[in-house]
C-alpha cells in the first residue's frame, strides 16, 4: 500500500486518489456505497459563509461525455458545516480537506478564520466557481492579484496547508497558478469546470437562467490534463490534477502529466467505486511495472 | 442503498413503447419500498453519462420490476438490453410513500402508475383494504397495470384523453366528479404523473381538504442526495432533494 502514498507539500496522503468537491456531499451519502477509509482525500462541498440557496432549476444538463452544472452553490453554511458535517468525516481514516467560496476577499478570511480551530487536513480555496458572482469582470482566479490576495490572506489566517483551486477559463492559467504558490499555496488544483452553455431548441432560449454553466466529465479531460501541463510547467509546488477521470489509464495520464494527486468529480455519480478502483489499479500498475514507489511517476512526461 | 451488477430476468415491450423490466437482486428488493426508484447505468462507456432513475413497479420474492417509456436517448439504449445481462444499478433510493389506513385513493397518469401498483399492493398486504386507483393515459393503447390492479381486488377507473375507454377527459376532472358528485372522501390521496396532473390534483385535495402525496421527477446527477441537482422548492423556500427528501412528498411540503 505505501508504495502509492504521495506528498501534497506538507500533507501526506496514503494514495493519490481524491474526490472531487461538490461532487461527493460531505461524505455521508457515498459511505452507504463505498469505504471512505480506502480514499486518499475527501475534499468537501464549497462551504460559503451563510447558507447558500443555490440556483433555480435547471441545474443539470446532459452532454456527450459531459455534464453542464449550475448548482450555485447550494450549501449548509459555515456553522453547519462545522456542527454536522466535519465531525462525521472525521471519523474516518482518510484525509478530509475543506473547500471554501466566498463572493468578497473578506468572506474569504472570515471563512479561514473560523475554520483555524476546527481539525482537519487542508483548506481548498475555490476561487473559480463559474456559478456564482465574484467581480464584476469575472471569477477570482481570472484575477491574478485578486487570487494572490484572497491566497495569501487565507495561508496567513487559517494555518493549514493551502491548495488554491483554479477555472480553465483563461489564456494563461500559468500566471495565476505563479501568484498563487507566491502567496504561499502549497499545491494548486487544476480544475475547475469549463464555461459552457447549452440551448433549448424548441424556445430558442438558453437551458440554465445563467446562461452560462461549468462544463465536466470525459468531455473536457484533453483540455484539462494540458491546463495541468501548463501549471506544472509554472511552478514549483504540486499539482491536484481533475476533469473527467474515469479509470486508470485517465488517472495515469493526469499523474505523468504532472499531477501528484487526481480527483474524481462527476465519476462518482457514474459509478461510485471509480475511486476505489483507480486506487486498486494503481496498486495493480506499480506491481506489474516495477515501480517501487507511485511517487516517481509524477511529471515523467517525456515531451522532448 | 446497494450497489451491484443485477442480471436481467425478462425484458420486453408491454404496449406501444412501454417496456417492463425485471431485474434479480435479492438484497435490493427486500428493501425496496413503495415509491422508491432504483438508478440505472444503462450503457458501459462514458458516452451517456449519467444513470436513468426509474421507480420499482413492483417486488416478486428476489425480483424487481420496472415499467419505462423510452422518452430519449437514455432509455433507447436500455431498451436494447436483453436478458440474462446484468447491468448496473444503485437502489433501492429515495424516500418512498407513506403508508396510512384507511380509503385512498391512487391517481396515476402515464408511467406514473408503475409505482402506484407497489403502494396499491402494499396497501392491500398490509391494512386489507385495496384503494381506489385512477389511470390517466392518453388511449387505450397506453394503459398500464389496470388488469393486475383489479385482480388484487382495487376498483380502477380509466380516463383516456381521447374517450377511446373509460371517462372522455382528464384523470383529475375525473377524481373531482368521484369526490364532488358521488362524494367517494378518501382519508388519502397519492399520486404520481406529469406536473400539470400534479399541480391540479393538489389544488383539488385542499379544495376537499384532503391530505395528498405526490411523487416528483426531476433530472438527476448522483441519485443518493450529494449534489443538489435535482432540487425542488420547499414551501419554506428552501430547496429539497428528489432523490433523498423525495421522490415522494407532502403536497403541503414542496411548491409545484
Ligand atoms: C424518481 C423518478 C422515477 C421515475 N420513474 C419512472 C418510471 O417508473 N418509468 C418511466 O418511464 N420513467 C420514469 N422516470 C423518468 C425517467 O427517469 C426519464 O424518462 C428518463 O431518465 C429519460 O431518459 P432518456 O435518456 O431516455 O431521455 P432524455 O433524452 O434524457 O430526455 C427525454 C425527455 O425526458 C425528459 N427527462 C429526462 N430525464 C428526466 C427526469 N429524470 N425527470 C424528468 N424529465 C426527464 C427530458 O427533459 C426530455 O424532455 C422517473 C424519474 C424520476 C426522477
Ligand atoms: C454538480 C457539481 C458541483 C460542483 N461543485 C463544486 C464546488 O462546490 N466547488 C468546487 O471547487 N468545485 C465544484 N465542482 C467542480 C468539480 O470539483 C471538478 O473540478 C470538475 O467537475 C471537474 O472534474 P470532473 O470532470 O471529474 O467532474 C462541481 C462539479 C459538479 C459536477
Ligand atoms: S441527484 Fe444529486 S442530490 Fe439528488
Amino acid at each position: 500500500m505505501d508504495g502509492l502514498s504521495v506528498k501534497i507539500s506538507s500533507l501526506k496522503l496514503k494514495n493519490p486518489v481524491m474526490v472531487a468537491s461538490g461532487t461527493f456531499g460531505y461524505g455521508e451519502e457515498y459511505a452507504q456505497l463505498i469505504d471512505l477509509n480506502e480514499l486518499g482525500a475527501i475534499v468537501t462541498k464549497s462551504i460559503t459563509l451563510k447558507p447558500r440557496l443555490g440556483n433555480p432549476q435547471p441545474r443539470l444538463w446532459e452532454t456527450q461525455g459531459g455534464l453542464l452544472n449550475s448548482i450555485g452553490l447550494q450549501n449548509v453554511g459555515l456553522a453547519t458545516f462545522v456542527d454536522e458535517k466535519l465531525p462525521y468525516l472525521q471519523k474516518y481514516d482518510t484525509r478530509v480537506i475543506v473547500s471554501i467560496a466566498g463572493e468578497s476577499v473578506s468572506e474569504y478570511c472570515q471563512l479561514a478564520q473560523a475554520l483555524k480551530k476546527e481539525t482537519f487536513d487542508a483548506l481548498e480555496v475555490n476561487i473559480s466557481c463559474p456559478n456564482v458572482q465574484h467581480t464584476k469582470k469575472g471569477l477570482f482566479a481570472q484575477d491574478k492579484d485578486l487570487s494572490y490576495e484572497i491566497i495569501r490572506k487565507a495561508v496567513r489566517l487559517s494555518h493549514k496547508p493551502v491548495i488554491a483551486k483554479l477555472t480553465p477559463n483563461i489564456t494563461d492559467i500559468g500566471i495565476i497558478a505563479k501568484a498563487c504558490e507566491k502567496a504561499g499555496a502549497e499545491a494548486i488544483a487544476v480544475v475547475n469546470t469549463f464555461n459552457a452553455m447549452a440551448i433549448d431548441l424548441k424556445t430558442k432560449k438558453p437551458v440554465f437562467k445563467n446562461i452560462v454553466a461549468g462544463l465536466c466529465g470525459p468531455a473536457i479531460k484533453p483540455q484539462a490534463l494540458y491546463k495541468v501541463y501548463e501549471v506544472k510547467k509554472a511552478v514549483k509546488i504540486p499539482v491536484i490534477g481533475m476533469g473527467g477521470i474515469m479509470n486508470l489509464n485517465d488517472a495515469l495520464e493526469f499523474i505523468i502529466t504532472g499531477a501528484s494527486a487526481i480527483a474524481v468529480g462527476v465519476g462518482n455519480f457514474v459509478d461510485p467505486k471509480i475511486p476505489i478502483n483507480i486506487i486498486k489499479g494503481l496498486q495493480h500498475y506499480i506491481k506489474d511495472n516495477k515501480i517501487g514507489q507511485l511517487k516517481q511517476l509524477v511529471g515523467s512526461l517525456d515531451a522532448k | 442503498m446497494l450497489q451491484a451488477k443485477c442480471r436481467v430476468v425478462a425484458h420486453h415491450l408491454l404496449c406501444s413503447n412501454y417496456y417492463k423490466l425485471v431485474l434479480q437482486n435479492r438484497s435490493m428488493a427486500s428493501k425496496a419500498k413503495p415509491g422508491q426508484f432504483l438508478n440505472i447505468k444503462v450503457e458501459k462507456g462514458f458516452d451517456l453519462l449519467l444513470r436513468r432513475p426509474l421507480s420499482i413497479h413492483q417486488i416478486k420474492d428476489s425480483h424487481l420490476e420496472i415499467i419505462y417509456k423510452v422518452v430519449g436517448r437514455g432509455t433507447e439504449k436500455l431498451a436494447q438490453v436483453k436478458a440474462q445481462e446484468k447491468i448496473d444499478v444503485i437502489g433501492p433510493l429515495g424516500h418512498g410513500y407513506a403508508l396510512t389506513e384507511g380509503k385512498a385513493i391512487l391517481v396515476g397518469g402515464g408511467t406514473g402508475i408503475a409505482s402506484l401498483a407497489f403502494l396499491a399492493a402494499t396497501l392491500k398486504n398490509k391494512y386489507n383494504q385495496a384503494p381506489i386507483v385512477l389511470i390517466g393515459a392518453r388511449n387505450k393503447e397506453d394503459l398500464l397495470c389496470s388488469e393486475a390492479l383489479e385482480k388484487i381486488g382495487c376498483t380502477v377507473k380509466v380516463a383516456t384523453d381521447d374517450g377511446s375507454q373509460g371517462f372522455h377527459g382528464l384523470v383529475t376532472e375525473l377524481f373531482r366528479e368521484m369526490v364532488a358528485i358521488f362524494s367517494t372522501h378518501p382519508n388519502m390521496v397519492y399520486a404520481c404523473g406529469p406536473l400539470p396532473m400534479l399541480r391540479e390534483l393538489v389544488k383539488l385535495c385542499r379544495h376537499f381538504r384532503i391530505p395528498c402525496e405526490v411523487s416528483l421527477e426531476e433530472h438527476m446527477g448522483c441519485g443518493i442526495g450529494a449534489c443538489m441537482g435535482c432540487v425542488v422548492k420547499g414551501t419554506k423556500g428552501e430547496y429539497l432533494r428528489v432523490c433523498k427528501d423525495g421522490p415522494v412528498f407532502n403536497a403541503n411540503e414542496v411548491v409545484l
